[in-house]
């Protein structure tokens, strides 16, 4: 089968010829049907993100079962699946208490590497998925069955990009009608942090950003005003907007410290930012602690949105189904595996929300 | 093997000899019980108040050895010492485990088949839960089984099936009582000590204890309610709680007892914005509620049965609560009798003499 493969950071993905491994017991074989591109893919092809090289990015995946593996009983061959990077061993206390996303086994590693380069050479699966390829091999855990109208590349977005930004507001912030909320990035998690906040009826959303044009697509999405934080004395602003308080919840989906700590003053006495966007490894954030006692701020981090895969993507399938949810309008581009590296270069100049590697 | 079998209700159980148990099935696991605590379910059952198929067997508070795993339990194995509670761990794949309330786990109906046959061939029903603990071996779903430390004594482990577990669990899961918050436990018996226990640990004052005996209520002092009120020498008992309360009523009402009069008059007891948790199994219908005082109070009345517990975590975390010096069991038991004596321990727990007593088969 075809794979994209990075060799070597910050060099274009060689597109060739690999093996995968057949499925173990609990792990199941997935023929691609889609596999977006996230910001995260980005930062795993520059080296912003720790982990072995060479290997097959993507993880915002669907398809079809191929094959399960011997002891699977949740899905069978022809199943149409996403695929996420959330692996989940439902036997330790926060998969018992309802909280899988922080398995404290979601990374452990396949006991052997299941992909291989016609060298023989092992391959790195990243987010533990792969999906820039023909195939994928993951776990049990890691799909959830859509209906089968539900089409692909819409539901691949499903697995990372849409849950983290709508996640990170409903399941992990749990925002409430009226409060106000600040959403700091417009890019793909951006946009649904501010499509979560519209969902949930907080008031004012406003979307902080440098382009002028992202931010207008965010008011698409349930924004209500827009900052631009090049422009503006952006805190000000944001004061001026909610009765001089600063907002209840800031979410900062933008991966950089300078963005945490600006998110941090937009936050109202009381008030949560909540950390989404991934920092390069290794760069750390500083501030004072009076910038928290005084006003009992809270500052915490959102993982992939809290997100219970099995019980909430098919609840935002049947969302998107009856309109609740906006979908189609994320996706920017679609691309043969073979003109992948156009699609990576398009993303990382920020042109598009998602781009999406199509398989069929 | 022995078992107390149940032949009609409200008669003394019989002691009978031949009675065999089924083999563990797939998922299912054989126990050697070491001892069966008598919990007051027990006795609704017994004595006819909750109808059950017949004959029967009881007993549902139950620590013991496995004897055998059938096919496909792997986190178990021959020796191990455990608890057998009455709420399941849960499938793993239904809705209600997937968001971590697996004491909801929608399989758990499938528990009550009968697994014993006496000499003359009859099934035995489970009676008051799906464990059959008046016996010297059960089988039942893994989901029931939890393992715990050899080095705790079997008699107080079986207290964690059940009776401490539904009145802990009530306050500390259902209830979520917050620090400094007001709390009334109707009934203090197995069950309602343990809801004081769970109230005192969470921080809750005051912290009131109703019932009709004032060597119970002495009890309950022990365990630590602040305020004690005996329902046969206060005139005006829901005044009573008030005047604790700062006038209010208390912020949370458990009702440990199982009447619908008392669950009445607990939720008469709650104050604005209170939550009144019914615990104690009553039977019959609610009636006397004004719908009006739903909407001006915002009171919430709700319900919790086997404390909401997720047992395979929190059967541990009490047993290293217990271990710590931090919850009572030993002030729990009354008396040990073996099974040829049940009768004088369920006896003089049906005359409230005892809180809980214990069958020992060792």
């Amino acid at each position: 089968m075809k794979a994209a493969v990075c060799y070597e950071l910050n060099t274009p993905l060689v597109i060739e010829d690999v093996d995968l491994a057949a499925p173990g017991e609990g792990e199941v074989t997935v023929r691609v049907a889609a596999t977006a591109i996230c910001h995260s893919d980005i930062h795993d092809m520059k080296g912003e993100m720790p982990g072995p090289v060479p290997f097959v990015g993507g993880h915002e995946t669907a398809g079809y079962i191929e094959k399960p593996g011997p002891g699977v009983t949740s899905v069978k061959a022809g199943d149409p699946v996403v695929v996420s990077l959330l692996a989940s061993c439902g036997e330790c206390y926060y998969c018992l208490t309802g909280l899988p996303h922080l398995c404290l086994n979601k990374f452990a590693p396949p006991k052997e590497p299941r992909l291989h380069n016609k060298k023989g050479q092992s391959l790195a699966q990243g987010g533990s998925v792969g999906g820039f390829a023909e195939y994928v091999l993951v776990k049990e855990s890691q799909v959830v069955k859509v209906p089968a109208d539900m089409p692909l590349d819409r539901a691949a977005l499903l697995s990372c990009g849409v849950i983290t930004g709508f996640g990170g507001v409903v399941n992990r912030a749990q925002v409430r009608p009226n409060q106000s909320v600040v959403v700091m990035g417009a890019g793909g998690v951006g946009i649904n942090a501010v499509q979560g906040a519209n969902y949930v009826g907080a008031y004012p959303i406003i979307v902080v950003d440098v382009l002028d044009n992202k931010m207008k697509l965010a008011k698409d999405f349930g924004a209500t005003h827009m900052v631009n934080a090049k422009r503006d004395d952006a805190a000000d602003e944001i004061r001026k907007l909610t009765d001089g308080r600063g907002a209840e919840y800031v979410f900062v989906t933008v991966g950089s410290i300078a963005a945490i700590k600006q998110g941090m003053s937009f936050t109202a006495p009381r008030g949560t930012t909540v950390v989404i966007g991934l920092p390069p490894v290794g760069q750390e954030l500083c501030f004072s602690p009076l910038e928290l006692i005084p006003v009992e701020k809270n500052l915490i981090g959102g993982f992939m949105g809290a997100t219970n895969l099995k019980i909430d993507i098919p609840k935002l399938i049947s969302m998107y189904k009856t309109g609740r949810l906006k979908l189609d309008e994320l996706i920017t581009g679609r691309y043969p595996l073979e003109r992948i590296n156009e699609a990576v270069a398009s993303t990382e100049k920020g042109e598009g929300l998602r781009n999406v590697i199509m398989f069929e | 093997m022995k078992a107390a079998i149940c032949y009609e209700t409200g008669k003394p159980l019989v002691i009978e000899d031949g009675v065999t148990v089924d083999p563990p099935g797939k998922g299912e696991v054989k126990i050697r019980v070491a001892v069966t605590a008598v919990c007051h379910s027990d006795l609704h059952f017994l004595s006819g108040e909750i109808p059950s198929p017949l004959p029967g067997l009881a007993g549902h508070e139950t620590a013991g050895y496995v004897d055998e795993v059938g096919e496909g339990v792997t986190s178990l194995k021959p020796g191990d010492t455990v608890v057998i509670g009455t709420v399941t761990s849960g499938c793993g794949k239904c809705y209600y485990c997937t968001i971590g309330a697996r004491h909801f786990c929608t399989e758990r109906g499938a528990f009550m088949k009968p697994k014993h046959t006496n000499k003359q061939g009859q099934r035995l029903a489970l009676m008051a839960g799906p464990v059959g603990g008046f016996v010297e071996y059960t089988t039942v779903p893994q989901e029931l089984v939890t393992k715990i430390p050899a080095d705790i004594p079997l008699d107080r482990a079986s207290l964690l099936a059940c009776g401490v577990t539904s009145g802990f669990g009530a306050v500390v899961n259902r209830a979520r009582v917050k620090a400094m918050s007001s709390v009334v436990v109707v009934g203090t018996g197995g069950v309602g000590l343990n809801s004081i226990q769970g109230a005192a640990f969470s921080g809750a004052y005051p912290l009131i204890a109703v019932d009709v005996l004032d060597s119970k209520l002495e009890k309950a002092r022990g365990f630590g309610a602040t305020h004690v009120i005996n329902l046969t020498k206060e005139e005006d008992p829901v005044q009573a709680v008030k005047d604790i309360t700062s006038g209010r009523g208390a912020d949370y009402v458990f009702v440990t007892v199982g009447k619908v009069e008392a669950i009445r008059q607990g939720f008469s007891m709650a104050g604005p914005m209170s939550m009144t948790v019914v615990v104690g199994l009553a039977q019959g219908n609610l009636e006397s509620i004004p719908a009006i005082e739903l909407i001006f109070t915002e009171k919430i009345l709700t319900g919790c049965g086997g404390g909401s517990i997720r047992s395979s975590i929190d059967i541990p975390y009490l047993i290293s609560l217990y271990q710590a010096g931090k919850l009572k069991l030993d002030e729990l038991i009354t008396g040990h009798y073996p099974l040829e004596r049940i009768n004088e321990a369920v006896e003089s727990l049906k005359k409230g003499e005892a809180i809980r007593n214990i069958i020992t088969f060792d």
